[in-house]
Parts: C-alpha cells; structure tokens; sequence
C-alpha cells in the first residue's frame, strides 16, 4: 500500500472479521489480501459489531446523498472550499480528500507545470506552495464505509498479474482434423486460433489491385 | 399526454414532450414499454411538481426558439443577426428564471437531486449540484457545520493535524 493515500486507505475495521478471513484465505490469491479489511458496506453489514457508519453520522444534512452524488457536488469547489469543507467533519474529511478530486484540481490548474509527488492532494500544495511541505500523516478513521470511494483505491491498488497482460497467448493451429479440434478444444472448452483456413479460396489470388478496379 | 404518478399516488398530466425532459421516461417511451401512465416510486408529489415545472420551462423555452427561427427562415428574412439576438436573450431569461427556480430550502434542494438523479435530467442535475456547491462555497469551518448540521466528530488535535495540511487555504 502506498504511503500517502491519505485518509482512504488508512480506513481499517477495528477488527478485523476473523470468521470471514478464515474462509476467504486458502483461495484468495495474493493480489485480493487486501479485501478482508476493506471498508465496504458488506464490512459494515457482517462485521464483527453492530456498528453505525460514520459516514453518514459526520454528513449531518448531506447524509442522504449517495455517495456519488456527493463526489459530483464536491467536484465543483475549488481547492481553497474543498480544504475548508474536509474540515468540518471525519466524514468530510474522508470525502475531500478522495484522490480523484485533487487529480483534476491539479491537471485544471497546474495543466502540465507539476510534479507528482506522494498523492493528487499532495501534489496539488507542493505545487502551490513550491515548498515542498511535509509528507503528512494520514488521519486513521475507523467505521467509515463507502463502496463509492472504495472502489477508485482498489482500482489504483490492485495488483496485475503478469498473465493478464499477456498478449497473443492463445494457441494456433493449422489443418487440424475436426477430432482432433474437438478433443483438444470443443471437449475442454479452450479457445484457439485456426490458421490458413482461407488459403485456397480463388479470390486470394484473383483480388489484385487490377482485378479490382476492372 | 403522458401520465405521471407521484410516490404518493398523486397523477399529474403532462405533454409527451415535457416528460421527455426525463431521458429514463424518453427511453421508456421509444423502447414501448409505456401506454400512458408511468409510476414514479422515488418521487413524492411535491418534488415531481417542481421537477415538471422545470421541465414544462425548458421545453417551452426550446419551443419557442424553435417557432422563432422557423419564422425567420420562412419570411426569408435571412439575416442571421436576429435569431441569434433572440436566442441570446432567452438563454439569459432561462439562466435568470434557473437561478430563482433553485431558489429552495436544502431540504428541497437535496430532493431535487435525487429526483433528478433519479429521472436523469441532467440540466437539472446540472442546475441543482451546482446549486449545492455554490452552499459550500466561500463559507468557513463553522458556518459549513451550521449551514448541513455537522458535529465536530474531531479531537483538537486531531482537528488542528487536518489545518495543517492545508495552512493556505486558511490564509
């Protein structure tokens, strides 16, 4: 996990579900571990406490919003109200300081004269500031939940498998019998790439540039 | 006409065109899958009324602007000068009667986004996130607490930490 991801990533159950860890372990892959501990709503609903979410008791009036909503009135301040409402509250804080808002206040005011140090929001007051303050520490909220922000962390934090990348990783074949197609590949369900299966057809020779425009 | 009904079981008729404003009730309509009457289950009957007057607004502003230069182009008075004139100043009439329909209490306000949210009319959505952000802005810590009652869920410490990290946007 990056440092800096401020209040976001630091979001932790107090503890952490034993029973669930338990039965997701011995099949989840390595890339998923950070999972167990996310604050998703489904963390909210089965964890190990009755909890309340703390996002909608710091929200007061705005609590009714959902999330994405939220993110796309937030998404009109500018940085100087943005830093003020992240005051007001754990749960403000939490929402203003949601990466992706920090990314386009950078691009729209810095355009190309910046450098990206440490996160968006960082990198929006070094640039400002030009002195380069301090990597802050990060808030630790506990029992605040949201899919919404959720998601755009584990989009920017999920790890790639190298075979995912892969490209042209399918098998070729060339002039295989139809068995020979079925019990390599209909019966166990794999797809493959069937070369040379237009070589004999006559427009191969015959479609030349004259032919056409004849 | 198209029959509208509010969460709350009360109907209101209006033009096709006018519900049309709703793209969800515009994609019902060319996808077949309404007679007449279409139920609105996220929407009580005060907020539909304010939501279809705003619609009822745009679409006859749009209208009208419509017939105008329709006026223009068949007189032959081809002169482009005066559409545009016209459409100048009705854009300015409709931001003028915008900004005083978004004149509400926030209690209002937040229905109005979600119901258009909801119905997805997105220059409402448009007109009424902006409205919200306009709330925010320019306010301090305190008058943001005061204006959406929020408790100061922070310790002082932990308060003076957040300061800290954005020292100039309290300058």
């Amino acid at each position: 996990m990056p440092r800096g991801f401020l209040a976001v990533t630091k979001l932790k159950l107090t503890k952490p579900n034993m029973k669930m860890k338990k039965e997701k372990k011995p099949k989840t892959p390595e890339s998923y571990k950070t999972r167990t501990k996310t604050p998703t709503l489904r963390n909210l609903l089965l964890g190990p406490t009755a909890k309340t979410n703390l996002r909608d008791t710091g929200l007061g009036a705005l609590y009714c919003l959902p999330d994405d909503l939220l993110h796309d009135i937030l998404s009109l301040l500018d940085a100087t109200d943005l830093a003020v409402f992240s005051t007001a509250s754990k749960s403000t804080y939490v929402f203003s300081s949601h990466d992706p808002l920090w990314r386009s206040l950078v691009l729209s005011k810095f355009e190309g004269q910046f450098s990206f140090v440490h996160s968006w929001k960082y990198t929006y007051i070094n640039s400002l500031t030009g002195k380069p303050p301090p990597v802050p520490e990060s808030l630790k909220i506990t029992n605040f939940y949201s899919d919404y922000l959720f998601q755009s962390y584990l989009c920017a934090n999920m790890e790639f498998k190298p075979e995912w990348l892969k490209r042209d990783n399918i098998q070729r074949r060339r002039g295989i019998s139809v068995e020979e197609f079925i019990s390599c590949f209909k019966e166990p369900n794999k797809p493959v790439l069937l070369e040379g299966c237009i070589d004999t057809w006559p427009a191969l020779k015959k479609w030349t540039r004259g032919y056409q425009t004849r | 006409m198209i029959t509208l009904t509010s969460s709350d079981g009360v109907q209101f008729d209006v033009r096709e065109a006018v519900a049309k404003e709703s793209q969800i009730i515009r994609d019902m309509i060319q996808d077949d899958c309404v007679i007449t009457n279409i139920p609105l289950a996220n929407v009580n009957h005060k907020i539909l009324s304010i939501v279809l007057e705003y619609c009822q607004m745009h679409v006859d502003k749009t209208e009208m602007e419509v017939n105008a230069s329709k006026h223009q182009t068949t007189t032959g008075e081809g002169s482009s000068s005066v559409p545009v004139a016209l459409k100048v100043s009705s854009n300015k009439n409709l931001n003028d009667w915008d900004k005083e329909f978004i004149n509400v209490d926030l209690d209002t306000l937040y229905d109005l986004i979600l119901a258009a949210n909801y119905l997805n009319i997105s220059g409402l959505l448009n007109l009424t996130t902006q409205a919200a952000a306009d709330i925010i802005k320019g306010k301090t810590t305190e008058e943001i607490r005061a204006t959406f009652n929020i408790k100061n869920d922070f310790t002082p410490e932990e308060e003076a930490a957040i300061r800290k990290e954005n020292p100039w946007a309290f300058e």
